[in-house]
């Protein structure tokens, strides 16, 4: 994808997500300054960034609904429930285009239409939006240049963030990038001070020139900035509607990694963990030649291991990010879904700055929307049936993020009809699920925990939104594969919460898998010295074992099938090796072929597995396999 | 160094970072001397800054393009103001 889009799919959702967030705010405290001047200057800047692109639509709607956010902040026109939910609809329709954007790379046909409607539903008109003035800087720009060179098609000003030294903005970086400029300007804002006194690392200075690229290269090289600079195409309508010269984006000392990167820094520490292993062995092996090079080697290994195991802890802490942005489009699909099925509710967030690691942040998002449905949709009653209980006519649904010591919980709460332990006892003989008897033994608890059960719904009617596909069930197992738990607590007419536990940072351990026989092991990578591979005749038997000589060095040989009472794959010229640790010593373990090396997240073996001697535990692969990790040291002693 | 005191001039020299500016800003309070960009590359606003409010007089011409056509016009415009 282009790199440009790329940028501002990212930008767009956030602003997006920002600006859903104020709007819905000022519907609740419309008084609130500080939340429409936020509200607008998203609007603002997302109204910038659109016109890069081939959206002309998005930037219709978004000049109306910005018309109106100015008309509010200037005290013009008050916003009412009105106004705002029209300005919510078109930042939902924002999303779904930026979304399409992302997909086709291009709007839907429909787009215009879509567009000429919300600006009537805003009440905004074609020619409000050509009503702007044209603004005296710009005038007063080209007065001072001596009346502008004909090819001048743009005059820009930009007042750089006084803070902007700090992040490493250079403003005059920024003026050499823009196309075409002809003519440049500089003056303080505020008078220049004594030098003695000048405050050297806060900008002070306003820009102001004129450009004969076209507006909208200009524009695109300013997007960075773009809150804090006016562009004015001359000799047309007026693009830009001015902005606070004062508008201050929260500072950043943070920069985006692709995720990518971040898994390939975590691959690159696992290697090195191995090689670490490795060096270990050959320092072991050094030590029968040579002492004192033996302790050299031993003094690096040590260093190095320290250096890993900070390297780790780094790349883990690079990978926590706050959950709010895995959420962020929640709250627009939450209305579509309500709006679908007529339920009046209003959703609140809590806890988005909660860090969380990426990848689980990530998977996240299927399970918590499917969550959010089957609350809008067998949750939250409609509005006659709420106030017939006595409760109010809009139905209330949370969505909570919250740190609580090693892990992270999110809640997904509504105040609706909650789950009849009854109706699921009889839903599930009905299903075959369970018999009559099995049934009524269940205590209440238990009886509302079968929605988890694979296969399990309980709306008598599939509806259209939440029935489709996945279940609980597959909610269920989407958190356990993250290692986290599902909790559920519903009482009958009160509501139901659902709770995901979730660890902290994914305490993923890296493994190789093996093949034996017909069955796939992992192993640690941590307890791997090498692996290898010898020709079968030099395995020999020694008293009533068998070793195996690898380079100069005897090892004790152990075939893994039979250690795990497999019958081992037919006798093969070569014999694999595995060589690990086992009790602090290295031994050879005969494998029938190695496979990739994994990240999973180990549990501990339960049932049936955790009574069998060598195993560490299991995890659930993608694709819903289960891994069964041997413990070697066990699986030898 | 990117910016230095040499033969009665201050001289920037090469591109100047930010991390120049309080150097730059020492000089000038110290010395009254002219500005000598000769060998001057891309200089950071916030020396471009500095220059505008100490308005040094400017001899040289800058190697880097948009400071040579851009930003030397706005150093030279209205000095010396002593």
């Amino acid at each position: 994808m282009d790199e440009l889009l790329a940028q501002f799919l990212v930008e767009a959702r956030e602003l997006i997500a920002a600006a859903g967030e104020d709007l819905a705010q000022l519907d609740r405290a419309p008084g609130d300054a500080a939340r429409l001047d936020r509200a607008f200057r998203a609007i603002h800047t997302l109204k910038g960034s659109v016109a890069i692109f081939d959206m002309a639509p998005a930037g219709a709607a978004l000049h109306a609904a910005e018309d109106l956010l100015g008309a509010a902040r200037g005290g013009r026109r008050p916003l009412d429930g009105t106004a705002i939910a029209a300005i919510l609809d078109c930042v939902d329709q924002l999303d779904r285009w930026v979304d399409c954007m992302a997909r086709d790379g291009r709007l839907p046909p429909q787009a215009a239409a879509d567009a000429e409607r919300l600006v009537a539903l805003i009440g905004g008109s074609k020619a409000a939006a050509v009503a702007y003035p044209s603004s005296d800087w710009a005038a007063r720009l080209l007065a001072q240049v001596g009346g502008a060179p004909a090819s001048a098609r743009v005059a820009l000003r930009y007042r750089p963030d006084p803070d902007c030294f700090f992040r490493g903005d250079d403003p005059l970086a920024v003026l050499a990038a823009v196309p075409g400029l002809i003519s440049l300007t500089a003056a303080p804002v505020e008078p220049w001070p004594p030098l003695a006194e000048l405050q050297p690392f806060l900008c002070n200075l306003r820009f102001e020139g004129l450009s004969d690229a076209p507006a909208d290269a200009v524009r695109a090289a300013l997007r960075f900035v773009a809150d804090q600079v006016e562009i004015e195409e001359l000799g047309g309508a007026p693009a830009a509607a001015p902005v606070d010269a004062g508008a201050v984006p929260e500072a950043s000392r943070s920069f985006r990694v692709d995720v990518a990167l971040l898994a390939a820094l975590a691959n690159d520490v696992g290697e090195l963990i191995v090689v670490g292993n490795a060096l270990a062995h050959v320092a072991a092996e050094a030590d029968t030649l040579d002492r004192a090079l033996a302790a050299r080697l031993a003094a690096v290994r040590t260093t190095l291991d320290a250096s890993v195991a900070r390297l780790r802890a780094s790349v883990g802490a690079a990978r926590m990010t706050p959950i709010g942005p895995s959420l962020r489009r929640l709250p627009r699909l939450v209305r579509e879904a309500a709006s679908a099925l007529g339920r009046d509710l209003e959703l609140t967030m809590s806890g988005e700055g909660t860090e969380i690691d990426k990848g689980i942040a990530d998977a996240l998002f299927e399970p918590l929307l499917h969550l959010l449905r089957n609350a809008v949709d067998h949750g939250i009653e409609p509005a006659a049936v709420r106030l017939a209980a006595g409760k109010p006519a809009r139905g209330s649904l949370r969505l909570a993020a919250r740190r609580a010591g090693d892990s992270v919980v999110v809640e997904v709460a509504d105040d609706g009809a909650g789950i009849d332990p009854a109706a699921l006892r009889r839903a599930a003989v009905a299903r075959g699920l369970l018999d009559a008897e099995a049934a009524a033994r269940l205590d209440d608890q238990a009886a509302v925990e079968l929605i988890f059960a694979p296969g399990f719904s309980t709306a008598s009617a599939v509806s259209e939104i939440s029935g489709r596909g996945v279940g609980m069930d597959a909610v269920r197992a989407a958190i356990e594969r993250l290692g986290g738990r599902v909790e559920i607590a519903s009482s009958v007419g009160q509501g139901t919460v659902i709770r995901l536990r979730l660890p902290l940072t994914a305490v993923t351990t890296r493994v190789l898998t093996v093949q034996v026989g017909d069955d796939r092991y992992a192993v640690a990578v941590e307890s791997i010295v090498e692996t290898a591979s010898v020709a079968s005749e030099r395995i020999v038997n020694v008293g009533t074992g068998q070793a195996v000589v690898l380079r100069n060095r005897t090892l004790p040989y152990l075939s893994l099938a039979e250690l795990l009472g497999k019958r081992g794959g037919a006798a093969a010229a070569d014999t694999r090796l595995l060589v690990a640790r086992a009790g602090g010593e290295p031994v050879a373990f005969g494998v029938d072929g190695f496979g990739a090396q994994l990240d999973v997240m180990l549990r501990p073996p339960a049932g049936l597995l955790a009574a069998a001697p060598g195993i560490a535990g299991t995890s659930l692969l993608g694709d819903g396999s289960v891994l069964v990790a041997l413990d070697i040291d066990e699986l030898v002693g | 160094m990117s910016v230095m005191f040499a033969d009665g001039a201050i001289r920037l020299v090469g591109d100047c970072p930010v991390e120049d500016a309080e150097t730059l800003l020492q000089l000038l309070v110290e010395h009254r001397a002219p500005l000598d960009l000769s060998d001057c590359g891309h200089i950071h606003a916030a020396l471009l800054q500095i220059l505008l409010a100490a308005r040094p007089p400017v001899q040289g011409t800058p190697v880097d393009c948009f400071v040579r056509e851009q930003v030397l016009p706005l150093l030279k415009h209205g000095e010396p103001a002593r």
